[in-house]
């Protein structure tokens, strides 16, 4: 891809001035915008971004220094620089305290002027290039998709191209954000299920007495509710394959009976004694340790073995810094699109910031990153200011599970502050609502149940009225 | 022409304009063949721009 142009606007206000400078620069390639106005031309400055500013020290209506203090509020990026006809030390250490990048005296040094200029031209060129050719290496390198240039990552997609065509039940490890379903994903479009179907079901997020219908399905009348005959996750994934996300989260109940099916290949609806074939491959993942948690009693030994036949461990992104940048590009590339922005890559101190950032969110935090800082962007390659404003505040704990973050015993102030700003949203929500906790819950965009939850968590439960609806 | 007030205007406002005519004089001097016959003009013209901004710059060291 050749980025467009830089864009060059010369403010000074003798015309013949801005007639030399435009000869001076046309040979470089740029496109110039004169302007003998310095307001007309911070007014259109918004409209028309520019990558260059040259502005006189010396107008009646606004001073040089001045220019470039508002050129550098209204675009960071934009390089400045100044000329005067009559240079003072003063000015010139002032113009680079403001971040001015020459300071030239006139008559103008034309040679001097275009070497600044192609400089210019050829740090955007250059940023251009990396991110094509990271764009290009990164392509070769990914797995259906995923980007994992580091030795580590490509051991395990090489593991992924193995076992694709065999396994029958994987067990995908590692952090949250890391990336595992994924990974699960690959296994399925890999491997010679790969027209069929491919479910999901969160284990975290189902109810514990809905689990069992969940996966196996029930009968008409099997309980309170079940009005009609319905099959489970595994039958509706029959020939193809089941990725059970977060199964360190599955109640021992249900642990005890997906061991089962692991066992005979064969579920049994809920409410009947007649059980059925089925062929699913399957792809569980957790970001628990779950041989910990086997010997802990927590999760059934049994069940994990029979799960870890093969045993694929996601990297966490501090272990692989060295993709940052290319899973950067992609990203990059990915937003400026779905923003229509041109965005060519990021500046190296944000780059060292990413590089060196320790991602507890993973590759998942990273996008999240990218994606608010290629929202907030102005300028064609991200900053590390653009950077700082897009990582939340709560940094240690992004991307972790609200549980993990709950746990963490380093961080008991943020976590009490959230739940004081929580508690007073509720109460006041509530108050607004007249009590009426269906009104609230609807307001707070929560189901009456997680209402309930918050409120007995803040206990809270006796001291409202409750008109109920 | 630029509005002069008072003699620090003046000498910008001069200095301005000679550093346009040694401007386009370097433009000049850079796009010519070294054996084209005006460049000895266009040099004469570099020349005498130099010494004039030579010369404000010196009266404003004096003073």
């Amino acid at each position: 891809m050749i980025p467009p142009p830089p864009r060059v606007i010369v403010i000074d206000d003798e015309p013949g001035m801005l007639g030399l400078i435009e000869r001076i620069i046309a040979p470089i390639g740029c496109q110039v915008a004169l302007y003998t106005s310095p307001q007309e031309a911070l007014a259109r400055l918004a409209a028309e971004p520019a990558d260059v500013a040259i502005v006189d020290l010396r107008m009646p209506e606004i001073g040089g220094l001045d220019v470039l203090r508002a050129v550098r509020d209204a675009q960071p990026h934009c390089q400045v620089i100044l000329m005067t006809a009559h240079a003072s030390v003063d000015t010139a250490i002032e113009a680079v305290k403001l971040g001015a990048l020459d300071y030239l005296s006139k008559p103008i040094d034309v040679a001097r002027l275009q070497l600044l200029l192609t400089g210019v031209v050829e740090e955007r060129a250059r940023l251009s290039a990396v991110m094509a050719a990271d764009g290009e290496a990164a392509r070769r390198l990914e797995l259906c998709g995923m980007i994992g240039r580091s030795p580590v990552m490509q051991e395990l997609f090489g593991l992924v191209r193995r076992v694709a065509p065999h396994a029958r039940v994987a067990l995908v490890t590692g952090e949250t954000g890391s990336g595992k379903e994924g990974i699960a994903k690959a296994i399925h479009d890999l491997g010679p299920r790969r027209s069929r179907r491919f479910l999901t079901i969160n284990c975290s997020a189902v109810v514990e007495t809905l689990f069992e219908s969940e996966l196996f399905g029930h009968t008409r009348g099997a309980f309170t509710g079940a009005t009609d005959h319905k099959a489970g996750l595994f039958e509706a994934a029959d020939g193809g394959t089941l990725f059970l996300d977060e199964v360190g989260e599955l109640p021992a109940t249900v642990q005890a009976k997906l061991l089962r099916v692991l066992e005979t290949g064969e579920v049994q609806r809920v409410g009947t004694l007649q059980a059925k074939k089925v062929d699913v491959r399957i792809v569980a993942a957790t970001n628990r340790d779950l041989t910990r948690e086997s010997e802990s009693g927590r999760f059934r030994s049994d069940l994990f073995y029979r799960l870890n036949v093969i045993a694929l461990r996601v990297p966490a992104l501090r272990e692989r810094p060295e993709d940052i940048p290319y899973l950067t590009a992609a990203f990059i590339r990915e937003f400026a699109g779905r923003f229509q922005k041109r965005i060519d890559g990021v500046r190296p101190a944000a780059e060292r910031a990413l590089v060196s950032r320790a991602w507890r969110g993973n590759v998942r935090e990273l996008r999240n990153v990218l994606e608010r800082a290629c929202m907030l962007a102005d300028g064609p390659a991200l900053t590390e200011r653009d950077l700082q404003s897009a990582i939340p505040l709560e940094t240690a704990a992004a991307g972790d599970e609200p549980r993990d973050r709950e746990a963490r015993a380093d961080q008991p102030a943020l976590s009490e502050d959230l739940h004081h700003v929580e508690r007073e949203h509720i109460v006041r929500v509530l108050a607004e609502a007249h009590g009426n906790k269906r009104a609230a819950a609807a307001r707070l965009g929560l189901s009456r149940r997680t209402l309930y939850r918050r409120l007995e968590r803040y206990h809270l439960l006796d001291s409202v009225d409750s008109p109920q609806a | 022409m630029v509005h002069v007030a008072d003699e620090e205007d003046f000498e910008h406002a001069l200095k301005n304009y000679i550093a346009i005519i040694l401007g386009y004089a370097d433009l000049l001097v850079d796009d010519m063949a070294p054996d084209n016959p005006r460049l000895p003009d266009v040099l004469e013209i570099h020349k005498a721009a130099t010494n004039a901004v030579a010369l404000l710059n010196s009266r404003r060291s004096s003073t």
